[in-house]
């Protein structure tokens, strides 16, 4: 086995071991529902708390939209989140970031193997998230079988938002080798931004021009765009509050821009990270720890 | 034994380190005549041979463990070369992480959450170690160290020193051709360090191809361990020899310790007699041992009237043969554990 991949196989497994041997095979479990379901649930208030003081003006075809977007969303913000959580901890909590940088294993490819356990656990939290959504709510049962899933683009959205998943997490954990522990904060404040421009609770049309050319400059904007389609279809025409500049493209539109921007993002995430290592290195960052 | 028709090991030219000192900050000004850097290493030139157990000694701040975070390719260099098994720590890193590991003492790292087996194999398997072969080392390891009862428990339950073997088999199991031993025997207790130096001992006897570096605090440790020595002190390389040549600087002074009774200062003034080289002090509670080096062994005498004439009580005399302590104290003016200089030669202070 070549070092890469064998260094790939070891961070995914190490990767899930640090993720689910904190607890109990069922504690772990009942948190995988809870956590995502609570968020979720937490706009679903919101969503009928508007509603009751705004009426017709949030339609009914709202709650699926924020809903999806919302469990798509945790895949983001998983594995954004979990990367430079990696570097942290492995730094500062277990120590043992530079003995994996003084071994033979890619460095590059040991946070890919990280992510990849952060992403099963993102996918998995978010599908349970649909489904806790589809029992409880009659709104995204009849938004998601109208047209069914359209399994195709699913399958193609989910595959290009793994290469910009990874090359967005990269870049903050590239951000984070440089930063104490408190660079998980950069992480959080990054996320928050990514969640208030990509359209995860309400269309971009709602933001100010200049600020929509900014959410169309993100590869996240398209991938959830993308997603909600591939679960959802296509938004109602008679649902104009939800129809942003995005709604009349189509799935290959759609999808080719997101190829675009994801490796206009990858890009900026190879030179990012290898600068970011480069310094860690010339600093003596690696193994610096920011707690005693 | 060190292989000599072999280029170095580990070969270093004029290696400096140099840290940036933090700029202002938030609340924060740093002093206005404060220094803008540190140096760690100054000019560090250094080479070990192939199959040697080399020793750097030298007290906190030292630039000891410096020196090691670049050699294992974990930190720049500011200036200077060095190669580790013949490639460059800059323009050849990846070729020298396969060959070498290290093991950092007197520290708890380790996932927690993983148990002590499935740690040192992840390790192993990093490395290219097969499993089977993994798991053969890791048991031998472990019996080592004294661990065995404990390769299934969860690292997160072992204690620091526990898991301070722990890293010490990781360091191993590798089967390094360069192993960087940085304080191994730290904070362990007298069984553990014993069967620990015992182990190193071992292990390169059975493996002459293999080079060792090693940092520690403990003299006798170094003395018993080490072919040779370098002497490192603020940055700077103050000697490197055997250790029985390091000895042999010191041998031309007759060495006395006195233990004397607390309360009075007459030992301050020691190093002013004619015939003594120098003298150091280190207080305790209940004595005060100085250790004197002098010219001919007579001048004890004067020594010994001058303790008298200052009213100083002298609980116990005796005549020591030089050790690596001596050495150390000749060029860096003061022990490992910052000793009181009752005076010295030349100038700097403690």
């Amino acid at each position: 086995m070549t070092q890469p991949l064998r260094t790939l196989r070891l961070a995914a497994w190490l990767g899930w071991q640090l993720e689910t041997n904190w607890a109990s095979p069922w504690l772990f479990a009942i948190y995988m529902v809870v956590k995502p379901v609570c968020g979720s649930l937490m706009l679903v208030c919101m969503f009928y708390a508007a509603r009751a003081a705004a009426g017709a003006k949030v339609p009914a075809e709202f709650l699926p939209y924020l809903y999806v977007s919302n469990a798509c969303f945790g895949l983001i913000g998983t594995v954004m989140f979990g990367l430079s959580n990696a570097v942290v901890t492995d730094r500062e909590r277990y120590r043992m970031l530079k003995y994996i940088y003084i071994s033979p294993a890619h460095f590059r490819t040991y946070f890919l193997g990280r992510g990849l356990a952060r992403a099963l656990e993102g996918t998995v939290g978010g599908a349970l998230n649909i489904a806790a959504g589809l029992l409880l709510f009659a709104d995204l049962r009849r938004a998601m079988g109208g047209e069914g899933i359209d399994w195709l683009w699913l399958v193609v959205f989910l595959g290009v938002g793994s290469a910009m998943l990874w090359a967005a997490g990269m870049i903050l954990a590239g951000a984070c080798l440089n930063m104490s522990r408190n660079g998980m904060f950069l992480s959080e404040g990054i996320g928050g931004v990514v969640y208030l421009l990509s359209g995860v609770v309400f269309p971009i049309a709602v933001l100010p021009v200049w600020i929509q050319w900014v959410s169309r400059a993100l590869p996240t904007t398209y991938w959830l765009e993308g997603m909600r389609r591939a679960l959802m279809g296509p938004v109602p025409a008679d649902t104009p509050i939800l129809r942003g500049p995005l709604a009349d493209w189509s799935n290959a539109e759609l999808a080719g821009m997101l190829a675009l921007t994801t490796a206009g993002l990858v890009v900026v995430a190879h030179y990012f990270w290898r600068w970011n290592e480069r310094r860690a290195w010339r600093l003596g960052k690696l193994e610096e720890n920011a707690g005693v | 034994m060190p292989v000599m028709d072999h280029p170095p090991a580990i070969r270093t030219d004029q290696l400096t380190r140099t840290y940036r000192l933090p700029r202002k900050r938030w609340g924060k000004s740093p002093p206005a005549d404060g220094p803008a850097a540190f140096t760690a290493l100054d000019g560090v030139t250094l080479e070990v041979r192939p199959g040697e157990l080399f020793g750097l000694l030298g007290p906190n701040g030292a630039g000891k463990t410096t020196l090691i975070k670049i050699l294992t390719t974990l930190l720049a260099p500011s200036s200077g070369t060095a190669r580790v098994d013949g490639l460059d720590v800059v323009r050849e890193a990846d070729a020298i992480r396969p060959r070498i590991n290290m093991v950092s003492g007197g520290e708890s790292s380790g996932y927690g959450v993983l148990n002590v087996r499935e740690n040192l194999w992840l390790f192993a398997r990093i490395y290219g170690v097969s499993t089977r072969t993994a798991y053969d080392r890791i048991g031998a390891m472990l019996d080592v160290v004294g661990l065995a009862d404990k390769a299934t428990a969860r690292v997160s339950h072992l204690s620091t020193g526990q898991r301070q073997k722990m890293n010490f088999c990781r360091g191993f199991i590798t089967d390094p051709k360069i192993l960087f031993l940085d304080e191994p025997t730290l904070g362990l207790d007298v069984t553990s360090a014993r069967a620990i130096r015992g182990f190193v001992r071992e292990w390169m006897a059975e493996r002459p191809e293999r080079t060792l570096l090693l940092t520690t605090h403990y003299m006798a440790e170094a003395d018993e361990l080490c072919d040779r020595l370098a002497i490192i002190d603020r940055g700077k390389v103050l000697a490197c020899d055997t250790p029985a040549n390091l000895k042999k600087r010191v041998q031309k002074h007759t060495i006395f310790e006195l233990s004397l009774a607390p309360g009075r200062n007459g030992w301050a003034d020691l190093g002013k007699l004619p015939g003594v080289h120098q003298s150091t002090a280190n207080e305790t509670p209940t004595t005060v041992e100085v250790k004197v080096l002098l010219e001919e062994e007579p001048v004890i005498g004067s020594v010994v009237q001058k303790l008298v004439t200052s009213g100083g009580h002298i609980l116990s005399l005796k005549k020591v043969e030089p050790t690596l302590e001596d050495v150390f104290i000749e060029l860096v003016g003061h022990g490992l554990g910052g000793d009181k200089p009752a005076d010295r030669p030349s100038g700097g202070g403690p």
